[in-house]
């Protein structure tokens, strides 16, 4: 065994004792650089491509994004937008879950983290829906599994990081994820209306088209937001970088001036320096990962991985089942926006060889990440739907199965009927 | 354990520590405040009044590195960087005491290692592209400072487990 085998070997047991992954990467691209050479030299190649953010227009979207959700974050426009989405379905058997699955889902779109969705939505919606009736098991299961539905809809930061990386257009990911994430969130739905339809407990009353109408004009200021997003990312007319500002701008001036639950001149600066703080913990992992898949690519490490694949299989079906398995082995143990900047580099070289479609393969990773976070047994939505709900975390094993089989189901659907995410991009 | 506690280096280190912080959170406000400016000059200026705008668009994305490195420096005083988290929440309080000494001295080395590359970069870059190679004197400011706050972390409070759910700790830090 070389020097560079122990010393990756002793980073990687450092990563188990929660080193920081920036720091993980950051040691790794120093210990690949400089054994290699024998150079300290070699070192600088880490800043050269950490100084390449400096140059990636793309990259001005992910803290405006994170700033908006996490202004949002501080007013009530998620609770006035899940009061709506309740008036129109909550009527339905099943109808509270399924507001709360497209509540979440909104919420995670914007705020692109998971485990924020089940810490923020949780605390409301899991006492509503038990004083509703519904099952502590399958209250549970929803609000664990659902915290990274929405993962596919804009502006959703781990699509955005996921485009600068592997340099595909964004506007196009978007498009390509739109069906699939509808999808996933119908079949939740379907589940949940089946599930609820015997149950007569549950406090239903018919729907009420004034509540609609009065929970929709409590919302105006807020759908706006939703519409600049969808307009700017589906229309294509501006970039993705002008959509965030603008939806920015639109947030701001309507949550300081026009509602005031946000003090302009007390609460905007820790607002923002909130958001730096979330995304520099994503974009400093970029930055050092990109060094050190730099030096992946060089040692043609994909190629050697390709090699040793197509010695065990040859066909794409057989590599997409097997992709499968390990994107969800990957989202179980990291966070998605380490595994993008990670492994996206090593797949797409590999995946494209099989005739695997670029834009495809992306909503493939990042379905199977959104999956891995609830998937036992170290899914990190179980271990903070545990803490959350101080529940035991072998009673969210439980509770997320039939949420996790259905995922399934869908990722198989997703995986190998490619036009389901293709045929709107080609429209 | 309160400060008053401490022992006088301890304290100082303490201050020293939030100094930075506060310095660092003003840089980042006003980092962002010019970034939004930049882009939405950028849009008018294109649309209304079809003027060129390149060059602040593209000088956009030095912000946010920016930005970025200031609030990642942030993250690591907060305790809310993205970690592996999936050992030590089944180790014991002695392991978890460990574990963190052990990391905040790893990652000090590395930072510290790191810093001094990021010296002669800065030089590099400053001798080539003149006043703008100033612009990557970001990168020695971030690892001068995550560097001191993993020591800091490590003489304030070496006991100091890692967090265990950087989410759950996220929101609790609002």
């Amino acid at each position: 065994m070389n020097l560079l085998s122990i010393a990756i070997l002793a980073i990687l047991l450092l990563a188990l004792l929660e080193t920081p992954v920036f720091t993980v990467i950051a040691a790794l691209s120093m210990a690949c650089l400089f054994f290699v050479d024998h150079d300290l030299l070699a070192l600088q190649m880490i800043l050269i491509e950490m100084n390449r953010l400096g140059s990636m227009p793309v990259l001005v979207a992910l803290p405006l994004f994170t700033f908006v959700g996490c202004l949002l974050t501080e007013t009530r426009a998620p609770r006035r937008i899940m009061d709506f989405i309740e008036a129109l379905l909550g009527w339905l058997p099943g109808g509270m879950a399924m507001a709360a699955l497209c509540s979440c889902a909104f919420f995670t779109a914007l705020t692109g983290a998971s485990g924020v969705t089940i810490v923020a939505l949780g605390s409301i919606l899991y006492p509503v829906m038990r004083s509703r009736g519904y099952e502590e098991k399958f209250t549970l299961g929803l609000l664990t599994t659902s915290g990274s539905l929405g993962l596919l809809f804009p502006p959703s930061l781990p699509v955005i990081l996921y485009g600068v990386i592997a340099q595909v257009d964004i506007s196009r990911i978007f498009k390509a994820a739109l069906v699939p994430g509808i999808l996933l969130i119908v079949v939740l739905c379907g589940y949940a209306f089946f599930k609820q339809m015997g149950a007569a407990q549950q406090q239903q009353s018919g729907l009420s088209l004034q509540r609609v109408k009065t929970t929709f004009v409590a919302g105006i200021w807020d759908w706006p937001v939703i519409g600049i997003i969808l307009a700017g990312v589906y229309g294509g007319f501006v970039t993705i970088a002008e959509v965030s500002a603008v939806v920015l701008v639109y947030a701001v001036v309507v949550e300081c001036f026009v509602l005031k639950e946000v003090s302009f001149s007390r609460q905007l600066p820790s607002i923002i320096v909130e958001s730096a703080v979330l995304s520099g913990a994503i974009i400093v992992i970029l930055g050092f990962a990109l060094g050190f898949t730099g030096f992946l690519v060089d040692e043609r490490i994909p190629n050697r991985i390709l090699v040793f694949l197509t010695t065990f299989c040859e066909s794409k079906w057989m590599f997409l089942a097997g992709l499968n398995l390990f994107l969800l082995a990957v989202g179980c143990i990291m966070d998605i926006f380490s595994a993008i900047v990670i492994v996206v580099p090593i797949i797409i070289p590999i995946a494209l060889s099989y005739g695997v479609d670029p834009i495809h393969l992306c909503v493939i990773f990042l379905v199977n990440l959104e999956i891995g976070y609830s998937t036992p047994p170290v899914g990190i939505n179980l271990f903070i739907s545990s803490l959350k709900f101080q529940k035991p975390v072998t009673l969210l094993y439980r509770a997320s199965i039939p949420y996790l089989l259905l995922l399934l189901v869908v990722l198989v659907v997703i995986t190998y009927v490619p036009w389901l995410s293709l045929f709107l991009v080609g429209l | 354990m309160g400060l008053h506690h401490r022992g006088p280096m301890t304290r100082l280190i303490q201050r020293l520590d939030d100094a930075l912080a506060r310095i660092e959170k003003c840089v980042i406000v006003l980092c962002f405040a010019l970034l939004v400016a930049a882009v939405l000059f950028s849009i008018l200026s294109r649309n209304l009044f079809h003027l060129p705008s390149h060059r602040i668009f593209e000088s956009a994305p030095n912000l946010v590195l920016w930005m970025a490195l200031l609030g990642a420096s942030l993250a690591l005083k907060q305790h809310r960087h993205i970690r592996l988290e999936l050992v030590l929440r089944y180790g014991s309080e002695t392991v978890r005491k460990w574990s963190g000494r052990v990391v905040n001295l790893f990652g000090a080395t590395v930072m510290a290692g790191l810093l001094i590359t990021s010296i002669a970069f800065v030089r590099n870059e400053i001798a080539m592209f003149g006043g703008w190679g100033w612009l990557a004197v970001i990168f020695p400011i971030f690892f001068g400072s995550t560097a001191f706050r993993y020591l800091a972390a490590l003489m304030i409070s070496p006991d100091s487990p890692p967090t265990s759910d950087s989410a759950a700790q996220g929101e609790s830090n609002r």
